[in-house]
């Protein structure tokens, strides 16, 4: 049996269920309890939490496979990430980019958001923040492509594959660096240049994950939301989706339980 | 408690998890993970709990239950891919021992107030779609629990079914045959209520 082969809902009704409940804020007092509870629980066990992961992580035979796996997972963030420092706390959720947005709008009249429990995320808001190499991104004018970008990333041989993978990557780069200005404008105009060029593109999803975040950027917020679900339904797996959420989430402002400014 | 699917998780990066030499102090990796988690997901938790049929006066307490769960597997070590689906696995939980202990009792997840005090201005609006959620959460409480928690998890949050099937930890087959059986229900009791204007 397929999805196709199942009689849907009627429009209305499927309209109604993915509405959901209207107002279904959680109270923020149930939220901010459930927290507490959780943090003074963890603390309480923290020690022996600890130990039983440096126990599974120091033993040996099936954690070769967990280490392996590890391996690839990490190979694969710095892949798609470059700067590492950036995109720990992005990778796993996302605290980290909280850190980084929050770093690059410091100038705009928004309180930066000021990680609680994540020890982490001031420690990756400075490198997002660092002085980049000397990029001068014209939204209106993005700058041409380099030399032979072949077309498409099915040319023939490594070579092929390789400048396409530059070039892939150099637009990308572009537009990450852009996303961690705050310039949203810069960023969707090399992203859109990736897109024409490079429509699957080997870092089409790392295209498709900075475009959400421009979007919110520049506050097309429907827009971004859009993307996130095309985005959710292209890349199921991702490691993104987590701090997919997190960028759509209206928490992104500062949340209740963020502490206050000083 | 069920097992949880273990596709759905990868174990902690090591690598990732700092306190390698020189490079500062070790970095909280669960922590960090957790709090991500939490912040963009505790809605999400505790509507589907709503969805599942958790009473309001008891959706925190299972919320807190679920989310020390959370937190006890990403210190043991797990890290989750796919996070909608991984989450609505342990609300899935939750909420079927949730029923079980409180089989006595009857449930009600009709909305009498909004949880939160909206400040919509159209009024009248606002009050016909909590009718119409209402009469949505008279048909899923009626609705059979395992056929439900289909509905709930692809019809109304998108997951795909395959991963319905791998957090509910049943086969394939049998989620659809769920989820066919839900639809059916479903709309005959929209039907019947005048819920659905029928404008399929």
């Amino acid at each position: 049996m397929t999805i196709e082969e199942l009689d849907p809902l009627s429009a209305d009704l499927v309209g109604l269920l993915r509405k959901g409940r209207p107002g279904a804020e959680p109270p923020v007092k149930a939220r901010d309890a459930v927290l507490s509870v959780v943090m003074a629980q963890a603390a309480a066990l923290g020690t022996a939490g600890l130990a039983a992961a440096a126990a599974k992580a120091a033993a040996p035979g099936p954690s070769g496979a967990h280490a392996a796996r590890a391996v690839r997972l990490w190979a694969a963030l710095k892949e798609s990430f470059g700067l590492g420092g950036i995109l720990l706390g992005v990778a796993i959720g996302a605290a980290g980019h909280a850190a980084v947005v929050s770093s690059t709008r410091a100038g705009s009249a928004q309180p930066a958001a000021t990680p609680t429990s994540a020890a982490a995320a001031p420690q990756s808001a400075p490198t997002a923040s660092a002085p980049e190499p000397a990029w001068t991104v014209v939204p209106s004018a993005p700058p041409p492509a380099p030399p032979a970008a072949p077309r498409t990333d099915d040319s023939r041989g490594d070579r092929g594959k390789d400048a396409a993978l530059a070039s892939e990557r150099a637009l990308i780069d572009m537009a990450r660096t852009a996303v961690a200005r705050g310039e949203g404008e810069a960023a969707l105009a090399a992203l859109g240049r990736h897109e024409k060029e490079f429509p699957r593109g080997r870092l089409a999803e790392e295209r498709e994950w900075l475009a959400v975040q421009a979007l919110v950027q520049t506050g097309a917020t429907d827009q971004a939301k859009q993307r996130a679900a095309r985005f959710r339904e292209a890349y199921p797996h991702s490691l993104m989706l987590a701090a997919l959420d997190q960028v759509l989430a209206p928490s992104a402002a500062p949340s209740a339980s963020a502490p206050p400014p000083h | 408690m069920k097992p949880l699917s273990v596709q759905a998780a990868a174990p902690i990066d090591r690598p990732l998890a700092g306190g390698r030499a020189g490079s500062g102090p070790p970095i909280d990796l669960v922590g960090l993970a957790f709090r991500a988690l939490f912040d963009g997901e505790f809605r999400y938790v505790w509507n589907t709990l709503r969805y599942l049929g958790v009473r309001p006066d008891d959706v925190q307490d299972i919320g807190q239950e679920v989310f020390l769960t959370v937190h006890r597997l990403l210190s043991a070590g797990e890290v989750p891919q796919r996070t909608r689906s991984w989450l609505f696995a342990l609300c899935h939980n939750a909420a079927s021992n949730y029923r079980q202990l409180a089989r006595h009792r009857r449930e009600v997840t009709t909305d009498q107030v909004p949880d939160a005090p909206d400040s919509s201005k159209n009024l009248e609006a606002r009050l016909t779609s909590h009718e119409r959620w209402a009469q949505v959460a008279n048909i899923l409480d009626a609705l059979d629990f395992e056929r439900r928690a289909v509905l709930v998890s692809h019809d109304m949050d998108g997951i795909p079914m395959p991963e319905v099937a791998e957090a509910l930890g049943v086969p394939l087959n049998t989620a659809y045959s769920r989820l066919r059986l839900a639809r059916r229900d479903f709309q005959a009791a929209a039907r019947r209520s005048g819920l659905d204007r029928g404008d399929a």
